[in-house]
């Protein structure tokens, strides 16, 4: 069963957050994605640039709109999203309480619907 | 007409074979059913025609040898046919589909049960209480998916409008079943972080379980299954301690009564010890460890149900608890309580004092027995028109006709 674990924290950048505490997180997340690839349950992992670098398209009234800014606005962002495949929710929600930002945010844990693959969408199961 | 006398009385043979199962097996068979696939709904459904098959054929063929297997099987049927029906073919996981080709009574392991069933009821019980469900989904799905009771009665218990509590129960086993929350009893350590939620939806169908809620007798079912399953646990036998002493309380008609004015040859002796003995073992299983809450609780009913043998209430032993008990678990019951204890050993207007803190805390406005509480010390202390007001809020706040109707009463 694939879940797709969405890390969501307050955005911090080096200047706020200092060098040596961003190397720190830096080597936790590069831990974490090892322990869950040594487990065979990682399918992709992808850390976000800052929502300063977002940008969204919408269709408003039929025309297209180009905004920057996140989809929504708020103090904690999407920040990152690591997909792996386990038996059950609560290998998932294990995985996710080891996840380096739950120590400043909070990480949703998602079961997919159907993914796409060799051309076709298939059910997750 | 001897024939029909005949077929008359083995339909009523069927039909209370096929009630006898349902009452025995109901969460046994749902547990099992539903523990592979996690599709609880799916699970009460396929129970469920196989009890109406029973109703057919049991009355004709005679009853089954083996009547849980019976139904079981029948079950499993229903359930393949549903995986493969075309609407499912496409979700239904093609391992399940597979598994369903053998038959279902290889899922019987004589050397596990003796009975052939092998129980998942532990496993349906943390699935009811996991942390990924809505706590207040939790005591109906128990109540439903174990014990067999329909969305209407719950309802009714939960004073929620039938529709609103059908839809609380079918979110629920939709979440368990698409985001895949496992039938499984964890190790040791996970299971004791798990089992205060599930210890906890069994006391909220305790607390529920008023004369005429229609739920009279089931949380004690629900708490001495539960501690069976967890046989090792104190707090789960001091859960079934505590139910089954407040039901040997119970008063089905009449007026209401409060507890030191009963008489306790109303009380159900045989339930007494069956609750002291659940006690006992609670604490043979930690001697010297913390008290837990359920203990302190169980402990508290023991001590007034001692009086059916010593014709008086221990108060001051009654003090020691709720003091324990505040510190273990500071409800708002307990400090009410221990303040009605207090009044009655130092007088009221330490009773009063004891009140005094819970002035402002969260909810206490709302809180009819802080409000009958009050009233009843304020009235102890000559304070009559500051009773006469406490009353009211309290009289106001009561759900009970019998109780409102006993507060009316002593507020003259």
């Amino acid at each position: 069963m694939r879940y797709t674990l969405l890390l969501h924290y307050p955005e911090m950048t080096v200047e706020s957050l200092g060098a040596e505490a961003m190397e720190e997180g830096q080597r936790a997340f590069r831990s974490y994605a090892s322990a869950l690839d040594a487990a065979g349950v990682l399918l992709s992992a992808e850390v976000l640039q800052p929502s300063v670098s977002t940008t969204t398209v919408r269709l408003v009234d039929g025309s297209l709109q180009v905004q920057d800014g996140p989809f929504a606005d708020t103090k904690e962002q999407l920040g990152g999203t690591f997909v792996i495949d386990v038996p059950d929710l609560d290998a998932a929600l294990g995985w996710a309480a080891k996840a380096p930002s739950v120590a400043w945010g909070a990480v949703e844990v998602r079961p997919g619907s159907v993914f796409y693959g060799d051309g076709a969408w298939r059910p997750n199961a | 007409m001897a024939a029909e006398r005949v077929s008359t009385a083995a339909a009523g043979a069927a039909a209370a074979a096929a009630e006898r199962a349902a009452r025995a097996s109901y969460g046994r068979l749902v547990a099992l059913l539903a523990a592979r696939s996690g599709d609880l709904a799916l699970a009460e459904d396929a129970l469920s025609a196989a009890f109406e098959q029973a109703l057919v054929n049991w009355p004709a063929d005679g009853v089954p040898r083996n009547p849980d297997g019976w139904l079981l099987t029948v079950a499993r049927n229903r359930q393949r046919d549903v995986w493969r029906s075309p609407a499912e073919r496409s979700r239904a996981p093609l391992d399940d589909l597979a598994e369903v080709a053998v038959s279902p009574l290889d899922d019987m392991d004589p050397d596990v049960d003796p009975g052939g069933i092998p129980d998942r009821r532990l496993e349906l019980l943390l699935v009811c209480a996991h942390p990924a469900i809505d706590a207040a989904a939790r005591t109906p799905l128990m109540l439903q998916a174990v014990l067999g009771i329909e969305a209407a009665r719950i309802a009714r218990a939960f004073a929620v409008p039938p529709a609103a509590m059908a839809q609380r129960l079918v979110r629920a086993k939709r979440r368990i079943r698409d985001a895949r929350i496992p039938f499984v009893v964890p190790g040791r350590e996970a299971l004791a972080e798990r089992l205060p939620a599930v210890l906890e939806a069994v006391y909220g169908c305790h607390v529920l379980e008023r004369p005429g809620s229609g739920l009279e007798g089931e949380a004690q079912y629900l708490a001495v299954l539960l501690a069976s399953l967890v046989p090792h646990e104190p707090e789960a036998w001091a859960l079934a301690a505590l139910v089954t002493l407040s039901s040997s309380r119970r008063r089905p008609d009449g007026p209401y009564v409060p507890l030191d004015e009963q008489d306790p040859r109303d009380w159900d002796r045989a339930l007494i010890a069956e609750g002291e003995s659940y006690l006992r073992r609670s604490s043979s299983l930690s001697p010297s460890g913390a008290l837990g809450r359920f203990r302190l609780e169980a402990a508290i009913q023991a001590v007034h149900c001692a009086r059916a043998r010593t014709g008086t209430t221990d108060w001051p032993a009654l003090l020691t608890l709720y003091r324990a008990l505040v510190l273990v678990a500071p409800s708002l019951g307990a400090h009410v309580a221990l303040a009605g204890v207090v009044g009655r050993l130092e007088g009221p207007a330490a009773g009063l004092s004891a009140l005094e803190p819970l002035v402002g805390r969260p909810g206490v406005d709302m809180f009819q027995p802080y409000w009958a509480t009050r009233a009843h010390l304020l009235a102890a202390a000559g304070r009559r028109e500051e009773a006469v007001v406490a009353y009211d809020t309290a009289i106001a706040l009561t759900d009970d006709d019998t109780v409102r109707t006993y507060l009316r009463g002593v507020r003259g």
